[in-house]
């Protein structure tokens, strides 16, 4: 018992407090950071009217206001006290320093809690990435996402005048899994509830249904999904499912794990392009699978780079 | 083997989140397989503390935004829909308001600028409250035509059927050429929300 109990702990401790390369998480940091630029900027024109005034009779005059939603909701602290432009920027200038790694905390925790001022000061506004970016961002506020190719690095470098950190100096990688935990548990939990909710994702029609929606659909090319007794919905249905089921197994695998990342990063590419509104939501899926990259991949992708770096 | 106060406290934090995350989430079992409901009594105690532990948990993942229910396009609508809003001026006027799904967009609009347009239509879809407060919001936003006063917004949901993918490779389309539209929702620009 003793044996079995030390063996679970020694496992555990291997799991959750390995050292580990932070490259993969400093590309991550980069690539998450440029998303959440461009959805500033997209937010621009319409911020004051979304979390200003539509924000405000939703939460005030709609009796939406709840122990919850008064919470958490830097607008509704500084209500009358601060122009809600101003927010704007302090998100979009923390997503730049975000992204080139300068006060690299403290700008997760700001736009950590940007986030969930979003999220609660206007609930009918809330799209898929606002609760991605809300989860990244949370389990990034714990993880070292500034330890290298960062503004950080390069000051905290020329302060010590140091040599690069050593393997056993590196950062332990328990926020970073806990991440990749919660990030594999959308698939675990959506393609059951998928296959449970619509029978079009087990006869291959689910596809199609998307590919056609004046709604959700781009409209390119929505025949062919039909056409040839819907050969192209039944293989991109099936294949969904096939990607989606089988990443959280062999993503732990190094053999199968550049082969199942491709794959759902091909997906999530595949959505951005053919289906409307949900960019950001499934670029942000992508900048997720970075974190499973193991880092001599990235290594061998830009090695001049990092290596000046 | 180094395991140390540190680590414990930071296993009792990833407990923590993980459990959020399964609290938040089920799997659909219970549609696929019949199950047997669990019966709690009344006066345990063990179940009034699991009751409020689960609730501090709950309440915890809310603040941490681990609260999500992940369901990834998950059910697909089997008809287009989508809702032609308009506004009723004093003089009885009915105008169709220039709002992004509904007038003509710029490519920058339509794929940069509007990127919540859809999600947002489908948040609002039915919900009583919500519509009353883009009502509210429409009517501030527009509230003259010329010299005459906003007095309600009109929502009328129209609706289309998508063919069953069988029939659409017979008939070579894919939409039901009819369009079906409810009768116009109408909401006072003077009235209080009466949805609590």
């Amino acid at each position: 018992m003793n044996r079995l109990i030390r063996c679970v702990i020694k496992i555990w401790d291997k799991f959750w407090f390995s050292r580990f390369d932070p490259l993969p998480l400093a590309v991550f940091r980069i690539a998450f950071g440029i998303l959440l630029m461009v959805w500033y900027l997209a937010l621009y024109v319409n911020w004051e009217e979304y979390y200003g005034k539509l924000g405000n009779i939703w939460l005030y005059e709609t009796h939406a206001i709840t122990s919850y939603s008064s919470w958490l909701n830097v607008f509704r602290w500084t209500k009358d006290l601060v122009p809600i432009r101003v927010f704007w920027w302090i998100g979009f200038l923390s997503a730049v320093s975000f992204t080139v790694g300068w006060r690299t905390r403290v700008c997760t925790i700001i736009l950590f809690i940007m986030q969930s001022s979003i999220i609660n000061q206007n609930i009918m506004l809330v799209n898929g990435e606002d609760s991605v970016f809300r989860m990244f961002l949370f389990y990034s506020m714990f993880a070292p996402l500034g330890y290298c190719v960062s503004v950080d690095h390069y000051l905290l470098k020329k302060k010590q005048k140091d040599c690069p950190p050593q393997k056993e100096e590196w950062p332990m990688i328990w926020a970073v899994r806990a991440m990749q935990i919660n990030f594999i548990a959308i698939y675990v939990f959506s393609l059951p509830n998928k296959l449970a909710d619509d029978v079009a994702w087990r006869n291959g029609d689910a596809i199609y249904l998307s590919m056609v929606s004046s709604m959700w659909s781009r409209q390119l090319c929505p025949e062919f999904f039909y056409l040839f007794d819907g050969l192209f919905s039944k293989i991109a249905t099936y294949g969904t499912i096939l990607v989606e089921g089988t990443f959280p197994i062999l993503v732990w695998f190094s053999k199968t794990r550049m082969v199942s990342i491709l794959a759902l990063a091909s997906l999530h590419i595949f959505v951005a392009i053919f289906l409307n509104g949900v960019a950001f939501f499934t670029l942000s899926m992508v900048c997720g699978l970075i974190t499973f990259i193991p880092p001599q991949y990235i290594k061998k992708i830009y090695p001049r780079f990092f290596l000046w770096i | 083997m180094k395991f140390n106060i540190k680590k414990i406290f930071i296993s009792g934090f990833i407990i923590l989140n993980l459990s959020c995350v399964l609290l938040s989430n089920r799997l659909p079992f219970p549609k696929i397989f019949s199950q047997n409901k669990i019966e709690y009594k009344k006066e345990n105690s063990s179940s009034y503390y699991l009751t409020y532990f689960k609730w501090l948990v709950q309440n915890y993942a809310y603040y941490a935004g681990l609260n999500n229910q992940w369901i990834m396009f998950g059910r697909q609508s089997r008809f287009n829909w989508w809702y032609t809003i308009k506004a009723k001026y004093n003089n009885g006027e009915q105008i169709v308001l220039p709002l992004p799904r509904q007038s003509k967009r710029t490519f920058v609009q339509k794929f940069f600028i509007d990127f919540k347009e859809v999600k947002f239509h489908n948040n609002i879809y039915e919900s009583q409250k919500s519509l009353w407060a883009y009502a509210r919001y429409l009517c501030e936003k527009y509230p003259q035509n010329k010299d005459h006063k906003i007095v309600s917004i009109l929502y009328q949901l129209n609706w289309q059927n998508i063919i069953p993918r069988e029939e659409a490779s017979r008939l070579g389309r894919y939409l039901d050429p009819n369009i079906y539209n409810q009768p116009p929702r109408e909401i006072s620009c003077h009235q209080e929300c009466p949805y609590e």
